[in-house]
């Protein structure tokens, strides 16, 4: 049984695993970049060590340098938060081997879900409910690809077995245009991926995207926490999420949460996890599976009031979840908002010191962030700074609060899409709620339009 | 038949007190290799003391390029590598630091006059971690 966490993550997330680990009387080291140096987290740990230089792939991505700092620090299991290597299988792999306890699922799982067509196998075995398109992938001949694809009907869409996050796919819209779409995404997911294996798909003009947390212990519990509507997006990128979904019938959401537990027995899945769904027309379609702790966690834990990085935590010590399925009860509504360091009309990085950082707060309003007056946001990372997570009775009551808290929160030295946020709030289709996922850069391309 | 760590500490102890500089052991699916530095890199002997200290901004500092617990001797000697005073060629070991089983070298960055050994044997440093403060020979001043 462990007592000490080595951290391998950076802002936020670093900050948050170490709340939970502080809270449980765990000792904390976290590893860092020289450009991390002055981050809060690394002052409050009980060890910090600096492992190289600011690029992610001396430091964060560095699979050696943070077994080595493992093993100076003493430290006896590793959180790989969420990005970087947190759904690495070989990383997985190591640091067992090492034998530490790796804060996620068990290594083969990873690679499992990580491979979008045995991914889909494993979905169907369980009973979830995926896109109509066949589990494996697409054969050589395109004379047997073009059958395939009637079969499924137009539009489809083509997509790399290794890819995700919306690289290496490419829709198909008509019969004439599928030869060379396939022979592009086979050409491309064999450079970026280093996997020519390619898979389709019936493509959804306009679906909402939804998914389902879990939870499973190494003693035969698994859990479904509840779901979450994350359609509020830009280039793929998550900008706004919210839990529950509004305006789905709630005993289709049970069947779904129930099917993902099932998958979860069946694959031996240990931990946290979310299973991604696509929602058109009243169904939901398996997209993939995230096998780590997510950004947008803090909705579920809002509405749940389950701690999900402590369970992460308390599972990796071989402890039994304390909830059962039937104790869960989900209250209110909860929003995040992303504050990324960004210029709020071109989305361009906005890296630099922050010279203030005046945090809302109140009833129902969350702040998950590293941020201090003083801070710098490096270039070499992503631009996320922190989440605004907004809890209240109702759906109206939740946004009410966040309207309130984004005009409190003042941050100066760096730009940031708080104004997105708030020209977000005044959106009668976001207020209602139950858009799809290219609402924004549909909504964003008409205020361009009308200037 | 394994060749066990404390045969390695065992041979490398008689190598450095015979005068041998290398040994090479080749076993059906192993070899072994020991180099002793004999300290050609690190000069004899000591400058004057007491030569004008240039400007701080000159030297030039050794630093950690891994995480891990400063030894400024070998773990088979009782000598430091470097002490105030000494010269050093560059790319001379000045210390050591120890992750678990291995030993990673601190190497000065230039050759000059060694002005202090910055970290504490023992201590817990980082990549980055100043070690040793280095005044270079003019001639060797790295350039800025």
């Amino acid at each position: 049984m462990f007592d000490k966490v080595l951290i391998a993550n950076r802002g936020e997330i670093a900050l948050r695993i170490q709340r939970a680990c502080r809270a449980m009387g765990l000792k904390t080291v976290v590893i860092h970049s020289e450009a991390d140096s002055d981050a809060r987290y690394v002052a409050l740990a009980d060890q910090a060590l600096c492992i190289g230089p600011a690029p992610a792939n001396s430091t964060y991505l560095n699979v050696a340098a943070i077994l080595l700092a493992a093993e100076v620090s003493g430290a006896q299991a590793i959180h790989p938060g969420y990005g970087f290597l947190s759904e690495n299988a070989e990383f997985a792999e190591r640091v067992t081997r090492a034998g530490l306890a790796f804060i996620g699922p068990p290594a083969d799982c990873i690679r499992t879900m990580g491979d979008k067509v045995t991914a889909k196998r494993a979905m169907r075995l369980a009973g979830v409910p995926c896109v109509p398109g066949p589990d494996s992938a697409l054969p050589d001949d395109p004379a047997e690809v073009r059958a395939i694809a009637r079969d499924i009907g137009y539009p489809v869409i083509i997509k790399a077995a290794g890819g995700g996050g919306g690289r290496g796919m490419r829709i198909v819209r008509n019969e004439g245009a599928l030869d060379d779409a396939l022979a592009l995404t086979r050409a491309e997911a064999s450079k970026a991926f280093g996997n020519a294996a390619v898979y389709i798909e019936k493509f959804l003009e306009k679906p909402r995207h939804i998914e389902i947390q879990v939870l499973c212990d190494q003693h035969d519990n698994h859990l479904w926490l509840g779901d979450r509507d994350c359609s509020l997006q830009r280039r793929n990128q998550k900008v706004v999420e919210e839990a529950p979904a509004p305006g789905i019938d709630r005993a289709l959401i049970e069947r779904v949460g129930a099917s993902c537990v099932e998958a979860c027995r069946r694959i031996g899945y240990r931990g946290a996890g979310t299973f991604e769904f696509l929602y058109e027309d009243g169904q939901f379609f398996f997209i993939e599976m995230n096998t780590r702790v997510q950004v947008e966690h803090p909705v579920t834990e809002m509405t749940t009031g389950i701690d999900i990085v402590k369970e992460q935590i308390r599972i990796a010590r071989g402890e039994p979840l304390g909830i059962t399925q039937n104790g869960i009860v989900r209250v209110g509504h909860a929003v995040e908002f992303r504050i990324n360091a960004e210029d709020p009309g071109t989305f361009a990085p906005s890296p630099g010191t922050v010279t203030r950082w005046d945090v809302p707060g109140g009833i129902g309003i969350r702040v998950d962030s590293h941020i201090t007056a003083g801070a710098t946001v490096p270039r070499h990372y992503d631009s996320l700074v922190g989440k605004l997570i907004a809890h209240g009775g109702t759906r109206d009551e939740a946004l009410a609060r966040a309207r309130v808290a984004l005009s409190e929160l003042r941050a100066e030295g760096i730009r940031t899409n708080v104004p997105l946020h708030q020209a977000i709030l005044v959106d009668p289709t976001f207020c209602r709620g139950g858009y799809d996922i290219h609402h924004l850069e549909h909504w964003m391309n008409a205020k361009v339009a009308a200037q | 038949m394994p060749i066990e760590i404390t045969d390695i500490a065992r041979l490398a102890r008689v190598l450095a007190k015979s005068g041998v500089d290398t040994i090479e052991i080749e076993e059906p699916g192993l070899t072994l290799k020991l180099v002793v530095d004999t300290g050609a890199r690190i000069a004899a002997s000591a400058k004057p003391a007491g030569t004008a200290t240039p400007a701080a901004d000159h030297s030039v500092v050794a630093k950690a390029d891994v995480a891990g617990h400063f030894l400024a001797a070998h773990p088979w000697q009782d000598k430091p590598f470097v002490a105030p005073g000494q010269r050093v060629e560059a790319g001379a070991i000045v210390g050591l630091v120890r992750i678990g089983l291995l030993y990673a070298p601190v190497v000065a960055p230039a050759a000059g006059t060694i002005d202090a050994v910055i970290a504490e044997t023992g201590t817990m440093v980082g990549y980055g971690t100043p070690i040793v403060r280095i005044r270079p020979h003019a001639a060797n001043r790295p350039l800025n």
